[in-house]
């Protein structure tokens, strides 16, 4: 009599797990094609609504979602938002295809045309153009550097174990030490370039301003006076946080305090809260 | 007995002094109080009030996230005047109890009258936790009376005549009455005759006007109003072209003087509270320009007094190619928005959109310069082609007229060219195609598991960093060794001696049996091959007791070759157990023995 009612329980749990998992898929797919939808009618605030949600739903990471998100919100005229996302939507975690990085590339720098503008008319401040040192660094800074001085550091300490095996048994070492010499020099070069990149990676501005002008102020706190005005889009630097507040630098050295919610670090995985205004994605079919 | 009595003392003495020590720093209370210091709560508008915010806490587990958030009010301006920390111990029974206190100053500043609630809040950490304090009284703060609206005056390029006061703002505008485009200079000057500090707090506002920064005297000067000697700042000079006909409305500024702070002989030094003064605003008349008589290609922003020149970079060219028509407009007025209006029909010629560069003067207080466009033709046509004249028109506003001018015309040869290609339709005038978003992409949606990748900054350091350490270890333990462990003497001796020792061991093992005199004289044999040392190495018995006859006492080589013999003797035939017991006491007397 019991074995009739645990199968039944395993059939049903299984049941429950197979169907499960593609339903979820399902509804992110969903709203998916329903931004795409919205914003093929031009409903670029429905869309934003639309995206947010499966955002909100996927656990991972896409890259088109990034895109087009930072796109529809780059058409709202929500800059900051949108430099967010679309810089989200190119870096090497979202495993990006060319077609998103040409188009996310494209819409990044007319973003930039508009950040630029925007700081014209409204005196506010913004970062300086990224010029091929950034570019460098980051590929100086990537894992591959890493796990090549690794390799030299073992074909080092290889050599010298041959090296001192061969001393033992008389043989001469001139060739082990030789290479050791090389193994050295090279893992020194790669520890100190890899060293100098990372460094700079971690203090390079990866967070970006998201409203449209944000104003830092002088403390961590509204009473305090504004200090400076930074235009959304900018990437700033994280040079402390408290209470709620986070105080940047920008390249020029200016700094200010920003509220935590007006800034998003580019390289950390907790998500951005939509704005504000961004429409509900309507459930019926 | 007194001594044990002075250990014992000096023991609980010592316990005492660390419980005083150890104590106070563990008993803590952790506790937080947001109090608010308002000295006065009732003023007038426009007169400033100082607020303290006090939080006092007691015990180390107690940390401030931030600062105190003071409530949005409107008409009550809040400024943020520093902030002051002090910190004290207090031991009571034992007991010690850390207390410390910071103190946020504001100056609250009411524009306009009411009571204004202040509510302030502040997060704090206690033992981990995140609280949100209020005061446990909340102070208001009631503003009466109203500020007078400042009289806007009448003529906005007149100078004070009058005193108005300990400090007066007085703003100045060149021309009562100008035309759209044209420059007037805006002077905002602060007059004052006070010991206070005297900052500024909002500049004028200049709506609908596009100004220029103009050189700004830093001296100060001394005028007289009726009979009082003020000190002139100038804050500001622009010059300001107005963008829209009507009454432009040039708004006040305001300063905030703060008196001296007297100093209190039995307390602590009175602050008398800041207050606010107000800039009248001053009104210009903004003239449109006049319809009679205006140009059909005039250009809005061609306001001032200008000339016009232009000059091609060839004057003769094959079929297909291309030259640059330069022309440069210089004068006064508005140079940035500048321009010729609509551009000549260049006929026999593809032209291209123009680049334009602006380069900006001021000279003394007139806003001038020179705009220069390049324009791309490219001949389409043979034979002998003309460039027309560009005309400008502007408005002159000192004669009041619009005014036409035109640079020359120009003549290009151009030689024909079967081969040229002109399309005026593939490369007309370039769409700004650089303004429009890419669209969003509609293929499938891909998804990227987050990984925690194998290799991370922190676990590159310390693979990096164990290279060096082992480095350091290698050839510093090899150095250390070489230079402190045995000598490759005493490691060859130490080699020697444990194969004395493991020989001797064997014929120990052997005793009472055949072999053991076999055994014994092989450790015999060994030994005196170990005391001639190199020597001796492979010589038979004869000459290595020779060669031993240079090292050896006398009677310890007797023994030795005794003992041989006796072995030899015993192998072949002699020696019982008590013989066993006999050689091996002499052969472990005589393994003893170590050579000079």
């Amino acid at each position: 009599m019991r074995r009739p009612r645990l199968s039944a329980v395993l059939a049903t749990t299984l049941g429950v797990l197979v169907l499960a998992a593609p339903a979820r898929a399902d509804v992110v797919d969903d709203l998916y094609e329903r931004g795409n939808a919205a914003a093929a009618q031009g409903e670029w605030s429905l869309a934003a609504g639309c995206y947010e949600q499966a955002r909100a739903l996927l656990p991972d990471r896409s890259a088109e979602l990034s895109y087009n998100l930072g796109t529809a919100y780059a058409q709202l005229g929500h800059t900051g938002y949108a430099a967010y996302h679309l810089r989200r939507s190119i870096q090497r975690a979202s495993d990006p295809s060319a077609e998103v990085v040409e188009g996310a590339r494209r819409n990044l720098g007319i973003l930039d045309r508009r950040i630029e503008q925007d700081a014209e008319r409204t005196g506010g401040q913004i970062s300086a153009p990224r010029g091929w040192w950034p570019r460098i660094r980051s590929a100086l800074a990537a894992r591959w550097l890493a796990w090549l001085t690794w390799i030299f550091a073992a074909g080092l300490i290889a050599s010298c174990v041959v090296s001192e095996t061969w001393s033992r048994k008389g043989r001469s070492r001139a060739i082990p030490r030789a290479i050791a010499w090389l193994m050295a020099g090279l893992f020194l070069i790669g520890a100190s370039v890899h060293g100098v990149a990372l460094r700079g990676e971690r203090r390079a501005a990866h967070h970006v301003v998201l409203p449209n002008l944000a104003l830092a102020r002088e403390g961590p706190s509204a009473g305090r006076s504004v200090s400076v005005r930074i235009v959304g889009g900018s990437r700033v630097r994280q040079i402390q946080q408290r209470g709620g507040w986070t105080e940047v630098r920008l390249d020029s050295g200016l700094t200010g305090w920003l509220s935590d919610d007006e800034v998003a670090d580019l390289e950390a995985e907790e998500s951005v809260a939509p704005v504000a205004d961004i429409p509900q994605c309507p459930t019926d079919r | 007995m007194s001594g044990r009595f002075r250990r014992r003392t000096f023991v609980r003495a010592a316990g005492i002094a660390a419980a005083g020590v150890v104590v106070p720093s563990v008993a803590r209370a952790d506790d937080v109080i947001l109090k608010i210091d308002l000295p006065r709560s009732k003023t007038a508008v426009g007169r400033g009030v100082y607020c303290d915010v006090i939080v006092e806490r007691e015990g180390g587990s107690v940390k401030d996230l931030g600062e105190p958030d003071f409530p949005e009010l409107d008409g009550l301006d809040v400024s943020f005047q520093g902030q002051s920390f002090s910190q004290s111990v207090r031991i009571v029974n034992g007991i010690g109890t850390r207390k410390s206190t910071t103190t946020y100053s504001y100056l609250l500043v009411p524009n306009e009258p009411g009571t204004f609630a202040l509510d302030v809040e502040l997060e704090v950490e206690i033992n981990g936790r995140t609280r949100t304090l209020s005061p446990a009284t909340v102070p208001k703060l009631t503003a009466t009376g109203s500020a007078a609206p400042v009289a806007k005056r009448a003529d906005p390029s007149s100078r004070p005549d009058k005193a108005d006061g300990e400090v007066f703002v007085w703003p100045i505008a060149s021309k009562k009455k100008v035309y759209v485009g044209e420059q007037f200079v805006y002077t905002y000057e602060l007059w004052e005759r006070t010991m206070a500090n005297v900052e500024h707090k909002t500049l004028p506002k200049l709506k609908d006007v596009y100004t220029r920064e103009l050189r700004t005297p830093k001296s100060i000067r001394s005028e007289y109003l009726d009979g009082y000697r003020y000190r002139v700042h100038t804050i500001l000079r622009r010059a300001a072209f107005a963008q829209k006909a009507g009454s432009l409305d040039l708004g006040g500024g305001t300063f905030t003087v703060r008196p001296s702070s007297g100093i209190g002989l039995f307390g602590p030094p009175r602050h008398s509270a800041p207050y606010n003064v107000e800039g009248p605003s001053i009104e210009i008349e903004v003239l449109p320009l006049p319809a009679d008589g205006r140009p059909k290609d005039f250009a809005s922003g061609n306001v001032g007094s200008f000339t016009i020149e232009s000059s091609l970079d060839r004057d003769a060219i094959k079929q297909g190619d291309g030259v640059t028509l330069t022309v440069t407009i210089k004068g006064k007025g508005n140079i940035a928005l500048v321009g010729p209006g609509a551009w000549p029909d260049f006929e026999g010629f593809a032209s291209y959109d123009p680049k334009d560069e602006s380069e900006e003067a001021i000279d003394g207080d007139v806003v001038g310069g020179r705009r220069t466009f390049e324009i791309l033709l490219v001949a389409e046509e043979a034979g002998r082609l003309e460039v027309p004249a560009v005309s400008l028109s502007y408005f002159n506003p000192d004669k009041a007229a619009y005014e036409t001018i035109e640079s020359s015309p120009h003549v290009v040869e151009v030689e024909a060219d079967e081969n040229a290609v002109v399309s005026r339709d593939a490369e007309g005038v370039e769409e700004d195609s650089d303004a429009t978003l890419a669209p969003p992409i509609e293929s499938t949606m891909s998804r990227t598991k987050q990984r925690n990748p194998l290799m991370t900054p922190k676990r590159f350091w310390w693979g990096a960093g164990l290279v060096p350490l082992a480095a350091t270890a290698w050839f510093g333990g090899g150095l250390l060794w070489r230079r402190f462990g045995p000598s490759e003497t005493e490691r060859a001796g130490a080699a020697l001696a444990k194969a004395q020792q493991q020989r001797l061991a064997r014929m120990r093992k052997t005793r009472g049996s055949d072999a053991f005199f076999e055994n014994a004289g092989e450790f015999l044999h060994h030994l005196a091959q170990d005391w001639a040392g190199p020597e001796g190495k492979g010589l038979p018995r004869e000459r290595l007791m020779k060669v031993l006859a240079k090292s050896v006492a006398d009677q310890t080589r007797r023994e030795l070759a005794s003992l041989l013999e006796l072995c030899d003797l015993a192998r072949f035939g002699g020696g019982g157990a008590a013989d066993h017991a006999q050689v091996l006491e002499r052969v472990e007397s005589l393994a003893q023995w170590r050579p000079d």
